[in-house]
């Protein structure tokens, strides 16, 4: 986990532990809805990704 | 909608509960239909359990500071939360399956009569049939919340902080007698502005406290410094058969006793 970037580790915490919703995030981040999203799942295929479980989906915009 | 353009973003969100009702059963038809789109679901929901089990308490990996202070600054609820937040005090009582939802309060105030009444047939010697099960409560508390009832006086709340939630732990009241030791306490939890807060009363029997009840409160008090035995706790207390609650002086006995 920890070899993320700090932006998609922030938004991990925010949602995937506090339980926030995107909306929710995005306001404590003070980001766009749409860059909540983006880094959560970049972050979290990503994180698959690393550990090997075969996600060959990965197909990043830029923000 | 075809399922080779449906996004990281839009199956993530699917599986985080994010998709308004008509989108979300688009994507569980294409799921049915589409083994490609089923595994990327599936995978985003492996994603989910990974990243809880990487930040498992258990492993000190702490939310960063900055986003507690950021969240603790909101201090405005935000709309449109479908999922419950996590690693609460809230979370950790539900988890042992205290917490009742707020539409079955009035279930849960039966079944605490129900406790009650399964006491008073058992103390007359006909164990009822149906007496509910008390198992739960000798799972572990909390460590906050035993020094709280082994050591703060009623009136006299500690706040702690979870993650980016508040967590404050108030004594409302304390009951006493020959044979045990009880005390009622509030917890309640706050993020992003919004509190829920539960009742519960512990017991301390052979040197141990363990949870006899556990009731939701709705808003949380405010924290008071002075001694106030809680008239709006007398429902649950009377629901485990209990009389009036010790003075200050008595609750202070007690206390220093269990040093």
């Amino acid at each position: 986990m920890l070899q993320l970037p700090e932006t998609m580790r922030d938004v991990l915490a925010l949602v995937s532990i506090e339980g926030l919703s995107y909306q929710e995030a995005a306001t404590v981040l003070d980001v766009p809805l749409g860059t909540v999203m983006s880094r959560l799942a970049r972050a979290r295929t990503e994180l698959m990704n690393r550990l090997k479980l075969n996600h060959t989906t990965v197909d990043w915009a830029a923000e | 909608m075809t399922t080779s353009m449906l996004s990281d973003e839009t199956l993530m969100a699917y599986v985080d509960g994010e998709l308004p009702d008509v989108e979300a059963a688009a994507i569980a038809l294409a799921a049915a239909h589409d083994p490609e789109v089923a595994r990327r679901i599936t995978l985003f929901k492996e994603s989910s359990r990974i990243v809880r089990a990487a930040f498992d308490p258990d492993l000190d990996e702490p939310v960063p500071q900055h986003l507690r202070e950021a969240v603790l600054a909101l201090g405005t609820p935000a709309a449109g939360r479908k999922r419950a937040p996590r690693r609460s005090w809230l979370d950790w009582l539900n988890a042992h399956g205290w917490v009742t939802p707020r539409p079955a309060l009035a279930a849960a105030f039966g079944c605490l009569l129900g406790i009650a009444l399964g006491w008073q047939l058992a103390g007359a010697g006909s164990a009822p049939e149906a007496a509910p099960s008390l198992a739960a409560s000798v799972a572990p508390l909390p460590a906050e919340l035993l020094e709280v009832l082994d050591r703060q006086p009623t009136g006299r709340g500690v706040l702690t902080s979870l993650r980016t939630r508040t967590v404050q732990v108030l004594p409302l009241a304390s009951y006493g007698d020959a044979g045990s030791f009880c005390r009622e306490v509030e917890v309640s939890s706050t993020l992003l502005g919004r509190s829920e807060a539960v009742r519960a009363i512990a017991c301390r029997t052979d040197g141990n406290w363990r949870l006899a009840a556990l009731a939701g409160s709705g808003a949380p008090r405010a924290r008071s410094d002075d001694y106030q035995p809680a008239a709006g706790s007398k429902d649950l207390a009377a629901a485990l058969g209990f009389g009036e609650p010790l003075s200050q002086a008595e609750e202070a006995r007690y206390l220093k006793a269990m040093r």
